[in-house]
């Protein structure tokens, strides 16, 4: 196989920090493997043009020199849409096959990240099927579902659709109770359909967590203390409105968390910044009592001041934690740990010609 | 003494203290101000080092930012103690805390202890020492207040002139960065000018240590406390005016009653105690005389006295004849001694004699209403003078009304009889007097402790990095490790597993799916219970994994517990919560599935003594459930009182432990034991 492109079923399934690690793990053996990135689905504009953010991470994380219409030639946009079912001719596929080209000029394999499902793409002629067809790719599955069941019937359908083209599976976010399941029973079953079982990564809330920085800029919340602290991790969340005595109990049942509550309520912050948490995130714009910033001060958690109600707040870190990306160099070496820990990472390199 | 920025201009804080010290210190004061050479006639110093003489005490008042460097000049030239009243440290943010920790560092280097920042200052009126910037040298007296509000001092001072109440020592704490109530408590003890220890709280840093210096005190002296912040908006204002958490009502309660602290109610109990403390003797029981020459007054100090748990005193046949022989026909000389409302000062003499005579009483309060024909004055000097015929006994004055009243109260106050006005506010005072008798005779007892296995909890805990609960088999191995029964319970993989084991433990059984998610297990149905055979094991086995997968597909299953069925018992709860400034907070109560409705529950904190453990039983109102109702058999409350003694020591044991829920905790008949049936517990990352 010439080349690798990891898919998946659903977006947010871990796609980005398996395919740079793995282009890590290959220039490590000696292999000058690239990133390519045919179909993007997050649009973000860079210099007034429309790249793909997972591809702009890419090449920062890789240092990689294509330039980035090249790791991402087509990305998914509302116009490119539009345009295109106005009657607007597609130049995807052969914008794809000029970019590929100059991206695997190195003449190492080209590791490819899907976009978010398989289907994306179709409209421009540049599905995964059609792209895995044209790049001489085979595909790897990033299985990640509720539970093992629903993923089996997931790795199935994608089998029906990508046929022998399926090569493999990684299954990501599994729960520890599950990986026993998987390796005695699910990966026999699999392998017995051609497909292979690369391994499974356990579920680590550590990865879906978010920094304060990104927090508070998702916010737009302004630093009270500690803006310079603004890299611990949040892992989730917790809103306050009850007296202290119960505060205290409900704070300590989790750990790394946010604690969104007003600004008026001291009582609930001080018993927030008695037990683990990451950031005090104060809502409404009223700013603390100045005897309560000396405490956090104290005990170094940054408080983050936002406009928006305590009910805006929750909504927007509640999707901000569902869907995290990997775009932060620390994360990036965690799964890079996991998956030389879990993932048989020889047996993915040796696919590849 | 020195005052650094002592100023020119007459109404700035520095000059005022200035001003105060040097009215009625019988010592030298020496204004500090590097840009005046004389202030208010005397000559000022540039610097502490100018000064060429000893320096006991600096007093700061300058701007904040340079406290330190005074500091350091007040060392160079041997000074060990300061005021520091400059604002503008923890209080104002975190500039300010930085501020502040260099400051406690900087005078901790130094050698200095300090009061302060951010307070009013102090006095010790028997030196003459008004280090503060409050009014003038208040009364002297046996009153030793501190406070966490300088605010409040002000107008304790300026309302105690008023009352003459006097004070030996005056502490305004302020932000407490050094030297706090614990610092005080020892040395108020031990001071012999002071007779009653009062305080105002807020907040308290290190509860554990506080209770102890407390405890020591009380033995000593009554120690009073006023305590703010006890509900949920009060808290909230505790701890936005100081940054600290107000700490729940449940644990103040538990501090105070097992130090030794009286708590007061409101400002005006709080100097009420104080009145009793400082100016009559402490009774020797709870047997209360009342004198009165009108009914109604009389009744509601009856009501208040049984209210607050004293005892109307019953008297002697010899004193009933002497009142009998006194009083008119019409009087009641049953206790509340009813004199009439005609009685005039004579009548008052000879009833307040016979009862205080009487062996049976051990204070008297009485009750004075003003009628047209009503002696005031002269009543009050029959007072005093029967008061004088037993000098053990407290008497207290409730002369009712204000205007007419008035000349009484002064003759009353110049032979240390309060008056309080109404009648129920004196006997909340011989209450409290009596309160703390047993307080002082309570005997000093140490730290239940049992022989326990410390190895299988530490292997447990040492095993467990980051923070987590830890629940069924897992949890109850960890107290069955501290000596308290625990069904046998043993945990199950399959079906197959779980039928094997309960063959081994026998059946009845209680099958539960194990979870670190699944905390409320009978919510999502994860608990089945008296199962008789393998065939109801079977039915039980698949329906909790269904409904815990129906109402918890999120949820984590580790496997099945297969439990021991406890027999029949009382259902009761026990546990604990660690407060951040006090640690273990114990807690026991009734049981069961009305526990959130009824809120039948006590607290005390860890390190239980024996008396305390058996407090917490006894202070339950359902501590009759557990005697036994209607032929009811009793139930093993000693057993209860060891769990919770063993308890207490696994908590202080492991402090990692910040929450304990034992739920239920099943006591069988009495000699039979109880069995906690279901535990978690959650534990604290590794620091």
């Amino acid at each position: 196989m010439k080349n690798l492109m990891f898919v998946s079923t659903q977006p947010y399934s871990g796609k980005t920090g398996l395919v740079i690690n793995l282009i890590k793990e290959l220039r490590l053996r000696g292999r000058g493997a690239v990133y390519f990135k045919p179909v993007g689905n997050l649009p973000v504009p860079i210099d007034s043009i429309i790249c793909d953010q997972d591809a702009v991470y890419a090449k920062e994380a890789l240092e990689l020199k294509a330039p980035l219409e090249y790791l991402c030639p087509l990305v998914l946009t509302a116009s490119a849409t539009l345009d295109r079912l106005r009657g607007g001719a597609s130049g995807a596929v052969d914008g794809i096959k000029i970019a590929y080209e100059a991206v695997q000029a190195s003449g190492g394999p080209v590791i490819i990240e899907g976009p978010g499902r398989l289907n994306d793409g179709r409209l421009h002629g540049a599905a995964v099927l059609e792209i895995i067809e044209d790049l001489e790719a085979g595909a790897i599955l990033v299985a990640k579902g509720e539970n093992i069941y629903e993923t089996v019937d997931d790795i199935l359908v994608t089998h029906d659709r990508l046929g022998d083209r399926l090569v493999g599976v990684v299954f990501n976010w599994v729960r520890p109770a599950e990986s026993q399941l998987i390796s005695e029973t699910v990966a026999p079953f699999l392998a017995s359909l051609g497909i292979s079982c690369f391994g499974a990564i356990l579920r680590d809330a550590s990865l879906q967590a978010v920094s304060v920085n990104v927090l508070a800029k998702t916010l737009g919340g302004r630093f009270l203390y500690g803006a310079d602290r603004g890299d611990a991790m949040v892992e989730t969340f917790m809103v306050g409105a009850m007296g202290q005595e119960q505060a205290l109990r409900f704070f300590r049942q989790k750990v790394r968390k946010a604690v969104i509550t007003g600004g008026d309520r001291a009582d609930v912050q001080l018993a927030a910044l008695e037990t683990p948490t990451s950031c005090l995130i104060l809502t409404g714009n009223y700013p603390p009592p100045a005897a309560v910033l000396s405490v956090a001060a104290a005990k170094g958690v940054p408080v983050i001041l936002v406009e928006v109600d305590t009910l805006t707040a929750v909504e927007r870190t509640e999707s901000l934690l569902g869907q995290t990306r990997v775009h932060d160099s620390v994360k990036l070496d965690e799964i890079g740990e996991l998956m030389r820990d879990h993932l048989d990472i020889e047996g993915l390199c040796g696919i590849l010609d | 003494m020195a005052v650094v920025g002592a100023a020119r201009e007459s109404e700035k804080v520095g000059r005022v203290v200035f001003d105060n010290l040097s009215r009625t210190f019988r010592g030298p004061v020496y204004p500090v101000n590097s840009s005046a050479t004389e202030i208010g006639g005397c000559r000022a110093y540039a610097s502490l080092g100018d000064i060429q003489a000893p320096v006991d005490l600096m007093v700061i008042a300058i701007p904040a930012r340079y406290v330190q460097r005074a500091l350091e000049d007040g060392a160079r030239v041997g000074v060990r103690a300061a005021v520091v009243i400059s604002a503008g440290f923890k209080e104002t943010g975190p500039k300010g805390a930085q501020l502040e920790d260099e400051l406690v560092a900087t005078a901790s280097g130094l050698g200095i202890r300090l009061i302060g920042p951010n307070c009013l200052g102090i006095i010790d009126t028997s030196s003459g020492l008004n280090a503060s910037f409050a009014g003038d040298l208040p009364l002297a007296g046996g009153v030793a207040f501190m406070s966490q509000s300088g605010a409040l001092c002000t107008s304790i001072l300026d309302w105690a002139e008023g009352e003459g109440v006097g004070f030996s020592k005056f502490v305004s704490l302020g932000n407490k960065a050094d030297i706090s109530e614990v610092d005080l408590l020892p040395w108020l003890a031990a001071d012999s000018e002071t007779k009653v220890i009062t305080m105002y709280i807020e907040g308290i840093a290190d509860g554990r240590e506080f209770m102890n210096a407390a405890a020591r005190a009380a033995r000593k002296k009554p120690v009073v406390a006023l305590k703010s912040g006890t509900t949920n908006v009060g808290a909230r204002a505790v701890s936005s005016h100081t940054g600290t958490l107000a700490g729940s009502e449940s644990v103040y309660q538990a501090a105070f009653h097992q130090s030794g602290i009286l708590r007061a109610g409101s400002v005006q109990d709080l100097f009420d105690y104080a009145l009793g403390f400082s100016y009559q003797p402490i009774p020797q029981g709870r047997r209360l005389a009342i004198v009165t020459n009108a009914g109604g007054p009389g009744i509601l100090a009856a009501d208040e006295s049984e209210r607050r748990g004293l005892w109307l005193a019953d008297f002697a046949s010899e004193t009933l004849d002497s009142l009998r022989q006194a009083l008119p026909a019409a009087a009641s000389v049953y206790n509340p001694v009813d004199i009439l409302g005609d009685a005039l000062a004579d009548r008052y003499g000879v009833a307040l004699k016979a009862v205080l005579g009487d062996p049976n009483v051990d204070s008297a309060v009485v009750i004075l209403t003003p009628q047209a024909m009503t002696e005031i004055a002269e009543t009050a000097r029959e007072l005093i003078e029967a008061a004088a015929s037993a000098k053990h006994k407290p008497v207290f004055a409730a002369f009712m009304g204000k205007s007419r009243i008035d000349e009484g109260t002064a003759v009353l106050r110049s032979d240390s009889i309060p008056n309080l006005y109404f009648p129920e506010r004196a006997v909340s005072i011989v209450d409290a007097m009596v309160r703390y008798s047993e307080i002082r005779s309570r005997p000093l007892e140490a730290p239940a402790y049992h022989r326990v296995d410390r190895k299988p909890v530490r292997r447990i805990i040492e095993g467990i990095e980051a923070q987590r609960y830890i629940v069924d088999v897992e949890a109850l191995s960890v107290i069955k490790a501290y000596g308290i029964r625990t069904p046998k319970s043993a945990m199950a993989h399959n079906q197959r597993e779980a039928l094997a084991l309960a063959a081994e433990i026998g059946y009845p059984v209680v099958l539960k799916v194990s979870s670190p998610d699944v905390l409320h297990k009978t919510d999502v149905g994860a608990v089945a219970v008296g199962l008789e055979n393998d065939q109801a094991l079977r039915r039980a086995y698949r329906q909790l994994l269904t409904n815990v997968e129906r109402y918890m597909p999120e949820a984590e299953i580790e496997g099945v517990v297969v439990q021991e069925m406890v027999a029949a018992g009382k259902e009761m709860i026990t546990g604990m919560n660690r407060d951040p400034q006090f640690g273990p907070l114990m807690m026991f109560g009734l049981g069961g599935i009305y526990v959130e409705v009824l809120k039948d529950i006590s607290f005390r904190l860890a390190p239980l003594t024996h008396t305390d453990a058996v407090d917490m039983v006894q202070d339950i109102h359902s501590r009759a459930l557990l005697e036994g109702v209607r032929g009811e058999a009793p139930a093993d409350t000693p057993a209860v009182i060891e769990a919770l003694e063993r308890l207490s020591q696994l908590v202080v044991d492991e402090p990692r432990i910040v929450e304990l829920d034992i739920n239920p905790l099943i006591v069988l008949p009495a000699g039979a034991g109880v069995v906690a049936a279901d535990v978690r517990i959650l534990l604290e990352a590794k620091s």
